[in-house]
């Protein structure tokens, strides 16, 4: 065999095992319920501008003749105040929500991995003093400093993911601590200092892709938060600004039409609901799936 | 004996290790002098507890000091002075020079990689290797450890293998990046006794066929017998005795090596093991009693003990003939007995 068949055949072992755990999750019915409308609501996330029946609508356009107009044919889900297609507009949020989580998410990721390994592979001063400022960020309920950081920053839609990832940050770096602290005393780790790896080499070769299980289901968890975090704050004002067809900015101005026009708030907000429930049912099947101890096969 | 010599791979002199923790300093390692020669394989015997791990981590310098506390007059490594390298030397020498076989097979390998891109990261790392090169020396080294289809077991996850196949590996990985020091901590402590021979079997011949120089840590009197060419038996932190194999065995001069070779069950003891009660005490015969802080570390389970085991400081290790030191104070009394 010749090295270049070994490496064809080691990255094989590899995807059968990703493919064994991608088989161990869809076994589970709810999973996979949760699994196929995350994957249409990608796909309508990324197909939105074209698939929309009024795509004009999804921004500034009005249409006073038709405005408030309960769900038909020609709308699905009716039309809001400026006539605008309340199922156009609710697809193309599927693609600012899910979007926008995804950097959110991304950008604490990527200032909670480092800091938790760091915090978990150094000397205690380093360690300390990184966990009492994410000490100091948890002790905020999460939603209130989101608020903090994003009316400090002024209200748009960048701003809002910014605060978001700012006030999320500290869940992944205590996840990744307390991964790091068990993980470097186990023999493996030892085993790699004793053969002289450095200590980033560690960090990234074996602390962080041994805690890879955790993270996921960590961060397909807080999917689910940051979308409900991010219509909170487009909700307050604070977020996404009109005429931006975001899932929560939606329910706000809804909220003076509903007792006249149900599916003004009913379709944004069932959006909301199912979109954190499906990731948080994933976040649970994946947990499942991803943590061993509860894994039987 | 001559321990200036600069001919060894490894010289020990005057270490003591000791740890910080809430009741103030405790000392672990007091070792007068412990040599390993090139291409030499020394023992070091000794019950849980005596030290020998934490000899085997000060000499790849993986503890961490503070709360761990290292001194000695001289720890070198061909010559090399190991405490005074910078933390970045040090590394160096850890895998190029310096190895060690840790005693979990099961948790030594990580879990997440195959054995492969494991063996290709650390040739790659240290020797600056090309992957295909680096798979090249994998091939040669799992070949080398006795393990059947190595291309097939480049490709396999931990998880996949054997505790013994598991330790063949780690062994292959920690000689493949050509260490000639192996300190080797209780490598079969993990796996059943056939298993454990097949791999001592390999060590004792990758010792010879690559000239390594062995540090073989046991707690079985046993199993260093066959492995090694000298034996230090550790307690408590020192050495109470070392020499050559069949000096130790055959002539044994400490009370604690004729307890450890005693210890060591026959089938006609069988019926005796109820009885067995002179053969050794494991319990501390002097329970309470006052013992003087520095005193032999043996004289509370000893059955030769006097006042002056209890109330001097420990006996110094002293030649008993060739390279066979003893360090017990009624050395003197049972020689006399003797004649």
């Amino acid at each position: 065999m010749t090295t270049a068949a070994i490496s064809r055949k080691a990255l094989r072992a590899r995807f059968r095992e990703t493919g064994i755990k991608a088989r161990l999750l869809l076994r589970n019915n709810l999973a996979k319920v949760c699994v196929g409308f995350i994957v249409v609501e990608a796909v309508v996330a990324v197909l939105a501008p074209w698939i929309a029946p009024y795509p004009d609508d999804i921004y500034g356009e009005v249409h006073p003749e038709v405005k408030l107009e309960a769900p038909s044919t020609s709308h699905l889900f009716g039309t809001d105040e400026f006539g605008r297609d309340i199922f156009s507009r609710v697809l193309y949020g599927a693609r600012i929500s899910l979007g926008a989580a995804t950097v959110t998410v991304a950008l604490a990721l990527l200032i909670g991995i480092p800091l938790g390994a760091l915090a978990g592979g150094s000397t205690r001063l380093v360690d300390d003093s990184i966990m009492r400022v994410t000490d100091i960020f948890l002790s905020f309920p999460s939603i209130l400093l989101a608020i903090a950081i994003a009316a400090f920053l002024g209200p748009s839609l960048q701003n809002a993911i910014m605060a978001i990832a700012i006030s999320w940050w500290p869940w992944y770096t205590r996840l990744l601590r307390s991964q790091a602290v068990s993980l470097k005393e186990r023999e493996f780790v030892r085993s790699a200092r004793a053969i002289g790896s450095s200590q980033r080499f560690i960090i990234f070769r074996h602390i962080v892709p041994n805690s890879l299980g955790p993270l996921i289901v960590q961060a397909s968890l807080d999917f689910g938060y940051v979308i409900l975090t991010l219509a909170a704050l487009s909700f307050l004002g604070l977020g996404a600004q009109s005429p931006t067809p975001e899932w929560g900015l939606m329910v706000n101005t809804s909220r003076n039409y509903f007792l006249n026009a149900w599916w003004y708030i009913t379709f944004p907000g069932l959006a909301i609901t199912l979109t954190v429930l499906a990731f948080n049912i994933l976040g649970d099947g994946l947990r499942e799936v991803l943590d061993p101890k509860s894994r039987t096969y | 004996m001559d321990c200036g010599s600069m001919t060894s791979h490894l010289q020990i002199e005057e270490l003591s290790v000791g740890f910080r923790t809430l009741d103030g300093h405790r000392q672990v390692l007091q070792l007068a002098h412990l040599h390993v020669d090139h291409g030499e394989s020394v023992g070091l015997v000794g019950e849980s507890g005596s030290g020998k791990s934490v000899l085997a981590l000060t000499v790849l310098r993986l503890l961490q000091c503070p709360p761990a506390r290292i001194t000695a007059s001289r720890l070198a490594l061909d010559g090399r002075d190991i405490l005074s390298l910078s933390e970045k030397e040090i590394r160096r020498l850890r895998g190029r020079e310096l190895a060690m076989i840790f005693q979990d097979p099961m948790s030594s390998l990580n879990p997440v990689f195959t054995v492969g891109s494991q063996f290709v990261n650390v040739i790659r790392r240290i020797r600056g290797e090309h992957h295909t090169d680096a798979t090249e020396r994998a091939l040669e080294f799992i070949r080398l450890v006795g393990l059947p289809d190595p291309e097939n077991m480049l490709t396999k996850y931990p998880h996949e293998l054997s505790g013994g196949q598991r330790q063949r590996v780690i062994i292959a990985l920690a000689l493949c990046c050509d260490a000639k020091f192996v300190i080797a901590d209780e490598p079969t402590r993990n796996v059943d006794v056939t298993v454990q021979a097949g791999i001592l079997q390999t060590i004792a011949r990758l010792q010879h066929e690559l000239g390594v120089s062995l540090l073989f840590i046991a707690n079985n009197l046993a199993l260093v017998s066959v492995m090694c060419d000298r034996v230090a038996i550790l307690l408590a932190g020192r050495v109470v005795e070392s020499g050559g194999v069949n000096e130790i065995i055959e002539d044994a001069r400490h009370p604690y090596t004729h307890m450890l070779l005693r210890a060591v069950p026959t089938p006609e003891e069988r019926q005796q093991v109820a009885a067995k009660s002179t053969a050794g005490r494991l319990e501390p015969l002097l329970a309470g009693a006052e013992v003087a802080e520095r005193a032999c570390p043996y004289c509370s389970r000893c059955l030769e003990a006097d006042g002056d085991c209890r109330d001097e400081a420990a006996p110094q290790l002293t030649s008993v003939g060739g390279t066979h030191e003893v360090a017990c104070h009624r050395l003197a009394t049972r020689l006399e007995s003797r004649a």
